[in-house]
């Protein structure tokens, strides 16, 4: 009997390795429908520190689940190890058996913290198989160690010890199948292969080299306009999806989900996954997008948008990264977004709401408003801020950007020139030269109209002799610095946070004396300055400096919630239940100290946009500047 | 305006005018006789002398549609126009459609010198332009003046290209020099003057120090004519279902509108479209469709009226073109207030309801 | 159903860059709305680049008859617009002369009725309907038979959304052609326009009043707080029939 438990166990492993083949073929063909991608196979060496390393970065932000999963995937990869030596290569080594009862042991645990989450499982997890997924791991994990204990245990078993070693051949089959067919089916075990080979083939695999959140340029000229259909995705894009856990992370932190605008980040990923597949995998089963319908239908070759997925989802997205920074399988949900507004705009030019009319604006006039490039700087007229020429030089060239039209963003302008004189930095601006940056055109998927503005600031900024640029503006900031340079545009860019941060340091900018302790605030972080840049200290840094103490929002750095402009969606204008700015004001508003720093224009008109009352909004350079001696 | 002058008047707005010599509204303390209504402008002939009593070598025409009898600022602009270009020795005839009942004196006040009355027929083009070449002919006018809008816009054309006499469109000034007209992109395009001008507003000061003759012309009567397009009717929209871009008198709801039936039936009895702020189409109370502002509408209305709305920079981009802004609110530094040409300090509901009743009121008495 | 839309490049009003006019866009939406043979035309001066925003509107293929600068196109025009059912343009290009006589002189030159300022045509029976916008919201009706000319309202229809692709597409052929020369004109640049005003011989006292109270020069606003609601209700009606806003 032991031969044959021995047996069936090695005869249980090589089929199931079979299926997992045969499914993982299955797969990868959905993903062969996409574009070739240039990847580098040393990925697949990189792996296990991707895993290690990146992952766990996320993952260890909830302790409990990492270590459930750490004992569950431990325990399950170890077993699967372990039994293809001993079963697989029919070693049948005892040793190996007291191995396999411990991890079985562990995985059991594992499984059993991760069952016992799932009977009070946060609404941002999804039911469905993932609901039971739990239990049947811990079936695997049982039968792995019936039966290798009962290997262990020797040859010879009794009536019972034969029933046993039946019921754990069921378990095993029954447990091992989630993972067997899970790839194959789309069912949730796919989240383990996919998933591993998504480290190795990742679509964006600098990020793990350095900060990366650049969107990337399209080739214009080769005809790239975008993503329509499934067939437009890069393979490992797809690839990508395959390995969302459905966790809900990115839904408890999307803004747009919380205002009750119909973007689910989460159901966003599995609509792609639901376009791949043509609708072969089980249902989805967690929230919808806020307002939609669950279910989804598909047709094969149709276009996504319209389809699978509401246009109104895609104009939700603030580009805030929120999702992107919380995703435990670093999925760039960003990236998906704006390859298929790409798809919108450049082909079909469905822009909804005042979108069209920014974009016209920039096509027209360079400014997003509609503005006359000569009056970007009337501001300044009276503060001797000296204009650029061709071939002059300067330390520092200002770039002011859009918020220079905002009468009420031209207080902020006005105090960080203030401060920049008293610190006697030696700036100056472009003038009428200036055009926009292009990152509304590109976050609306204008990417045309970005490359013509990128393409024109590149060229006019190459007339002009400055050591750096500062902006107070981070989506310039964004822009400049890390997106001019895939168009050759290289560029010092500070943010001015940065610039007060380091002229404090110095002690260059001339402070009040007296010691009278400045009311506290608290400070909102601009998603272009923090989540996509790390800007998270320079800001804290100028306010200690001139010594004001931060009273932190539960959601700052980088949890910080949107304000609700980023990626064109002020002029998109989705509705929803409520407003984002509306949300981050009640933010605000918890902290109790009625006054909020900021460091953004956009931020700045949009808190200021709230309605009733609300807390003092206040530009960072406005309040080194009421410091000043 | 008269009370433009003082910052807050002191005066009981329900108090009567009369006219006083420089055609500026005058209230006359303890006077009550006098007028409320600004469009009777029957006073003071008598106080004006004749522009010139001939005798006339060289004529102008103006041409123009009145609207119940009445011309509007724009026609009386045309006039004014060809009286002051008329010198002493030319004449103002007009062609007026739709005043044959005018009296002598109102067209004498109009400072036409000669008219052609004639009773409105409608959409007929071919009809309106044989008696147009019949009076040129009789006439020979030197110039023929158009406002450029409306009816008259389109005859005008018309005309210019039947007669193939010389146009200039939209002029904006008539100078010693020439006629000028907006050049999109560049400032002015100078012309010479030309046989038809068709003048956009503000070409002329209406107002006149001098009356004309004001007598009647005589013509053969014409033979029926057929016309190529025919007309099947008009129908006037109602101003609630207007789209607000296209609306000239709007009034629109902030969050200080807590009364929505009140404030759609004070919309309906002045025949106003109705606008909204972003907070009151969020709230629901309207749809987003009547959202003003730079994520909605931007609007062209003559007249604007801002009910209970604050005047967020994102709400007055909508406006921008508006002429005439009028203001209700409770702040008094409320920065509509600071937009607005008449603003008004008072709670809206009260405001809004006494607004209705009295123009319902007043509506009533008009019509009977 | 042959239909010709006239199209020409508007002068953006901010950076008088070329760009789309309004009305001929919603004359090629209106006419793609009606027919599936829709030609677009151009003539005049303009280069290739300053007819773009059509081609990315919707416009897959214009015609531009090249004439040299200062040119009439009227000529031009009706030769190629002979054999066309409906021959449709903006009620008012946006930029050049602008003067909003093409069609009256199209109409004419080719004997055709005019139907101005359309928001909509059906047809019925034998006949077009026309739905003419009249100031003040205002909608007439206006009948006519083919071949006929209508100018089209701003409001009529909307273009689709400008696409990239659209434009990469989209193609213009020249063609040479020929115009008479217009009158000369003098560009000047922007100030304010001088009105006509009657020399008069009313007093300096009562001239300067009438500076005062009227005139162009836009006075800071009234602010009214005294009086009850129903006073204050008076004022605002004074001043909507003082500035004729309302007609009773
Ligand atoms: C990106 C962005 C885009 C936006 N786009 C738009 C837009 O397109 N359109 C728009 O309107 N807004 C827009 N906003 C919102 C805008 O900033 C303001 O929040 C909004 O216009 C305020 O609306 P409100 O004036 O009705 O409300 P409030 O600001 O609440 O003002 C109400 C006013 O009514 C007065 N009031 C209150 N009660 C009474 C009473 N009983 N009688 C008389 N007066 C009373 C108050 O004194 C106050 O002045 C936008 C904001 C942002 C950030
Ligand atoms: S996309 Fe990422 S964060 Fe969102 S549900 Fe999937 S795995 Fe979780
Ligand atoms: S980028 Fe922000 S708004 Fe967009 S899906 Fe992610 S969390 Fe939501």
């Amino acid at each position: 009997m032991s031969f044959s438990l021995a047996h069936a166990l090695t005869g249980l492993f090589w089929l199931g390795a079979l299926l997992l083949l045969g499914g993982l073929a299955r797969r990868a063909s959905l993903w062969q429908q996409g574009r070739s991608a240039s990847v580098s196979w040393l990925g697949l060496l990189a792996m296990p520190k991707r895993y290690f390393v990146d992952i766990h970065h996320v993952v260890a932000r909830e302790p409990a689940v990492a270590r459930a999963h750490v004992a569950a995937a431990g325990g399950g990869v170890a077993i699967l190890l372990l039994s293809a030596l001993n079963y697989g290569l029919m070693l049948y080594q005892g040793w190996l058996d007291v191995l396999l009862v411990l991890m079985a042991a562990l995985m059991l645990l594992g499984a059993r913290m991760m069952q016992a989450r799932r009977l009070q499982a946060p609404p941002r997890l999804s039911q469905g198989r993932w609901q039971v997924l739990p239990a049947r791991l811990r079936l695997f994990a049982l039968g792995s160690l019936l039966a290798a204990g009962l290997l262990f245990a020797g040859p010879q078993l009794g009536m019972a010890g034969q029933l046993i070693a039946v019921v754990a051949l069921l378990m095993l089959a029954l447990g091992g199948a989630e993972l067997a067919l899970g790839i194959g089916l789309g069912w949730p075990m796919k989240h383990a292969v996919a998933g591993l080979l998504h480290l190795a083939f990742h679509p964006r695999a600098e990020r793990f080299a350095a900060k990366s959140s650049d969107l990337k340029p399209l080739n214009l000229a080769a005809g790239e306009l975008g993503v329509a259909k499934v067939e437009d995705f890069a393979w490992n894009r797809l690839l990508s999806f395959d390995a969302c856990v459905q966790c809900g992370k990115c839904e408890a932190a999307c803004p747009a989900y919380a205002a009750g605008q119909p973007l689910n980040p989460k159901k966003l990923i599995q609509d792609m996954v639901a376009a791949q597949s043509r609708g072969t995998d089980p249902a989805y089963a967690g929230n919808p997008h806020p307002g939609r319908e669950a279910a989804v239908m598909v047709q094969p070759g149709e276009d996504i948008v319209g389809s699978v997925l509401a246009a109104e989802t895609l104009w939700s997205c603030t580009t805030c990264r929120a999702c992107v920074e919380n995703c435990p399988m670093l999925i760039e949900h960003v990236d998906t977004v704006v390859n298929l507004r790409r798809h919108v705009t450049l082909s079909r030019g469905e822009v909804p709401g005042k979108g069209s009319e920014a974009l016209a604006n920039l096509r027209n006039t360079d400014t997003v408003g509609g503005y006359p490039l000569a009056v970007r700087y009337h501001w300044a007229i009276d503060l001797d801020l000296p204009l650029l020429q061709p071939g002059e030089q300067t330390e520092w060239l200002l770039l002011a950007g859009e918020g220079a039209f905002d009468m009420r963003y031209q207080r902020a302008l006005r105090a960080l020139v203030k401060v920049l004189k008293a610190a006697g930095v030696k700036v100056a601006v472009l003038g009428a030269a200036e055009r926009d940056c292009g990152d509304v055109a590109r976050r609306l998927g204008d990417e045309a109209g970005f490359q013509r503005l990128a393409q024109a600031n590149i060229a006019t900024l190459a007339q002009y002799r400055f050591a750096r640029i500062v902006t107070p503006d981070p989506h310039v900031f964004h822009c400049l610095a890390n997106e001019y340079p895939a168009l050759g545009g290289q560029f010092e860019v500070w943010h001015h946070s940065k610039l007060l941060e380091h002229l404090l340091a110095r002690r260059a900018i001339p402070l009040k004396a007296d010691a009278t302790p400045l009311p506290p605030l608290t400070f909102h972080d601009p998603c272009y300055l923090g989540r996509y840049n790390d800007g998270y200290h320079a800001p804290r840094n100028v306010l200690k400096g001139i010594g004001i103490k931060v009273v932190e929002m539960p959601r700052s750095g980088r949890d910080a919630r949107c304000c609700g402009w980023g990626g064109g969606a002020a002029f998109t204008d989705i509705p929803g239940q409520r407003r984002i700015p509306d949300m981050r004001m009640d933010d605000i508003r918890e902290t109790g100290t009625g006054r909020v720093a900021v460091a953004c224009p956009n931020c700045t008109a949009m808190l200021e946009g709230v309605v009733g009352e609300r807390a003092d909004v206040i530009e960072l350079a406005e309040l080194v500047a009421e410091r000043l001696a | 305006m008269d009370f433009s002058t003082q910052a807050i008047p002191r005066i009981d707005p329900r108090r009567p005018w009369v006219l006083g010599p420089s055609g500026l509204k005058r209230i006359v303390l303890g006077d009550d006789s006098g007028s409320r209504d600004a469009a009777l402008l029957a006073h003071g002939p008598a106080h004006k002398p004749l522009r010139s009593s001939g005798p006339f070598s060289q004529r102008l025409l103006v041409v123009a549609h009145a609207e119940r009898g009445q011309l509007d600022d724009a026609a009386r602009e045309a006039i004014a126009a060809a009286a002051i270009l008329a010198g002493k020795d030319g004449e103002v005839l007009a062609l007026l459609y739709g005043m044959q009942d005018a009296a002598p004196e109102a067209l004498a006040e109009l400072a036409v010198d000669r008219a052609l009355t004639v009773a409105d027929p409608g959409y007929a083009p071919e009809q309106k332009l044989a008696l147009l070449q019949q009076l040129l002919q009789q006439e020979s006018p030197h110039t023929v003046l158009f406002a450029d809008r409306g009816e008259d816009a389109d005859l005008g054309r018309r005309l210019a290209c039947r007669t193939r006499l010389s146009v200039v469109t939209d002029v904006v000034e008539i100078a010693a020099d020439g006629v000028r007209r907006r050049q999109p992109g560049a400032g002015f395009s100078l012309r010479e003057r030309a046989q038809l001008l068709l003048l956009a507003r503000g070409v002329a000061e209406a107002k006149l120090p001098f009356v004309g003759k004001g007598e009647r012309l005589q013509t053969t009567a014409l033979s029926a004519i057929s016309e190529q397009v025919q007309d099947l009717g008009s129908a006037a929209s109602p101003a609630s279902e207007l789209a607000l871009e296209e609306a000239d008198l709007i009034v629109s709801a902030g969050n200080g509108v807590s009364n929505v039936p009140g404030f759609l039936a004070l919309a309906e009895a002045l025949g106003a479209a109705v606008g909204a702020s972003r907070v009151a189409v969020d709230d629901g109370r309207f749809s987003r469709d009547k959202q003003v502002g730079a994520t909605g509408k931007t609007v062209q209305a003559s007249a604007y009226i801002a009910l209970g709305i604050s005047g967020a920079v994102q709400h007055l981009q909508g406006i921008k073109s508006c002429r005439h802004v009028i203001a209700v609110n409770l702040d008094a530094a409320a920065p509509m207030i600071k937009r607005a040409d008449l603003s008004i300090i008072d709670d809206c509901q009260s405001f809004i309801s006494a607004f209705e009743a009295l123009v319902r009121r007043e509506r009533k008495e008009k019509q009977q | 159903m042959k239909i010709a839309v006239l199209v020409a490049p508007a002068v953006h009003p901010v950076s008088g860059r070329p760009c789309a006019g309004e009305a001929d866009l919603a004359a090629l939406a209106l006419a793609q709305r009606l027919s599936s043979q829709v030609d677009v035309w151009y003539a005049g001066a303009a280069d290739d680049a300053a007819l773009a925003d059509y081609l990315a509107r919707g416009a897959d293929n214009i015609h531009s008859l090249s004439l040299s600068p200062g040119s009439d196109v009227l000529a031009a025009l009706c030769s190629v617009l002979q054999g066309v059912d409906m021959v449709l343009c903006g009620a008012r290009a946006g930029g050049g002369d602008g003067s909003g006589l093409l069609p009256y002189q199209l109409a004419e030159q080719l004997g055709r009725a005019l139907l101005p300022d359309v928001l909509d045509l059906s047809k019925s029976d034998q006949q077009w309907q026309a739905l003419q916008a009249l100031p003040k919201g205002v909608r007439r009706t206006l009948a006519a038979k083919l071949p006929l000319v209508a100018s089209v309202h701003a409001r009529a229809a909307s273009a689709v959304g400008w696409s990239y692709a659209r434009l990469q597409q989209g193609k213009i052929q020249r063609k040479a052609a020929t115009g008479a020369a217009l009158p000369q004109v003098v560009l000047e640049p922007a100030r304010r326009a001088r009105a006509l005003v009657a020399a008069s011989k009313v007093s300096g006292h009562a001239r300067m009043q009438g500076a005062i109270a009227g005139g162009e020069g836009k006075s800071a606003g009234i602010v009214v707080k005294q009086g009850d609601s129903v006073e204050k209700a008076q004022v605002v009606l004074d001043y909507l029939r003082q500035h004729q806003l309302v007609d009773f």
